[in-house]
């Protein structure tokens, strides 16, 4: 994935918004085809529904080590970090400032 | 012989293949509980059956064919493989049916995979394995998963395997199968008990496959639709390894 994908983000919601964009945008145009809703919030379910598969997990793993600027170690690789954009900002965003702070 | 020719599974004496079998009788019994049907299946399994599974396109890289020496086959391929593992059979079994409610099915079967080293109860290119496949709705799939694991952990535990459930993934061969292997991790449909003591060795799995293999194999529920499945595999060999001391009889 290019890192052109990953904006340099400055804040949570920032982090958040560019991740949700990312969603709706360069990952759904590339793996949309099963994709039955293109409109997502910080909430929706991402693998559930199926807004993400298999083909899209790496893209959006690449997306947050980008974003973040850090590896995801693979016991991350948790739907308690993952299922949905708030997890993902709270687990890796969150997770980032409180280690720079 | 000296002992050191080229093995794919240990030698065993009677007193060695009785604690295998004692402890395959503890998983059993277990299966037994759960309302499990014993079957017993071949050490061969069709190629057609594997290229229906998908296990051909997955896992070509641990897949051992049974070709007949100077004959080549038209295709190149044999028409007989030995069997990677015991589920298959079980799909390839109920394939074209209705399943009418939750069905249990447990067996032991030989199976084999190449590996690159054999080490005695940690890689093995034969090994035993016992499985017990579940077929049915995904409620009845779910509840089920978080109990066999809570049995496998009390059998297990009982013959001083007092190991870890962790999430991993399946080992596929193409590198284009890493989201299938993070999605995997990511969703827990497989849950491995491993050993801590040798280096998280999985001593059984817990693998719900959805309606993967109700697809693949066309076996359906009454309501027409394709029949969820999940299989626990214990790795006997593994057990009988590491089990500390004796292993009395159930």
């Amino acid at each position: 994935m290019s890192d052109s994908l990953a904006p340099r983000v400055e804040s949570r919601e920032a982090f958040a918004a560019a991740l949700i964009a990312f969603i709706e945008g360069p990952l759904f145009a590339r793996h949309g085809a099963s994709r039955s809703s293109t409109t997502i919030d910080s909430s929706t379910p991402l693998f559930e529904t199926g807004v993400i598969d298999s083909l899209g997990i790496i893209d959006l793993l690449a997306f947050v080590e980008t974003a973040t600027g850090r590896p995801i170690p693979m016991r991350k690789v948790d739907m308690r970090f993952f299922g949905t954009v708030d997890r993902i900002t709270r687990a890796f965003w969150e997770d980032r400032e409180a280690r720079t702070s | 012989m000296n002992g050191t020719y080229p093995q794919a599974a240990p030698t065993r004496c009677g007193f060695e293949q009785a604690a295998l079998d004692r402890i395959d009788a503890h998983v059993r019994d277990l299966a037994a509980s759960m309302g499990a049907r014993e079957m017993q299946y071949s050490a061969l399994i069709a190629r057609d059956v594997l290229e229906q599974a998908e296990y051909t396109q997955a896992f070509p890289h641990l897949l051992l064919s049974a070709s007949r020496p100077y004959m080549h086959e038209p295709d190149g391929t044999a028409a007989w493989c030995l069997s990677p593992a015991v589920c298959y059979h079980t799909y390839a079994q109920l394939a074209h049916r209705t399943v009418e409610g939750p069905m249990i099915v447990t067996a032991r079967g030989r199976c084999f995979r190449f590996e690159a080293e054999f080490a005695p109860g940690v890689r093995q290119i034969e090994f035993e394995m016992r499985e017990i496949v579940l077929l049915g709705a995904p409620a009845w799939i779910e509840a089920s998963a978080e109990r066999a694991r809570l049995a496998i952990e009390t059998v297990a535990g009982n013959l001083g395997l007092c190991g870890e459930w962790e999430a991993a993934e399946d080992p596929f061969f193409l590198p284009a199968a890493a989201g299938k292997a993070l999605m995997q991790r990511l969703l827990k449909v497989k849950l491995e008990y491993q050993w801590p003591k040798a280096g998280g060795l999985a001593l059984a799995s817990v693998n719900r496959h959805g309606a993967f293999f109700g697809q693949r194999f066309h076996i359906v529920t009454p309501d027409g639709n394709p029949v969820h499945t999940m299989c626990i595999a214990v790795g006997l060999d593994r057990w009988a390894h590491h089990a500390p001391g004796k292993v009395a009889t159930p």
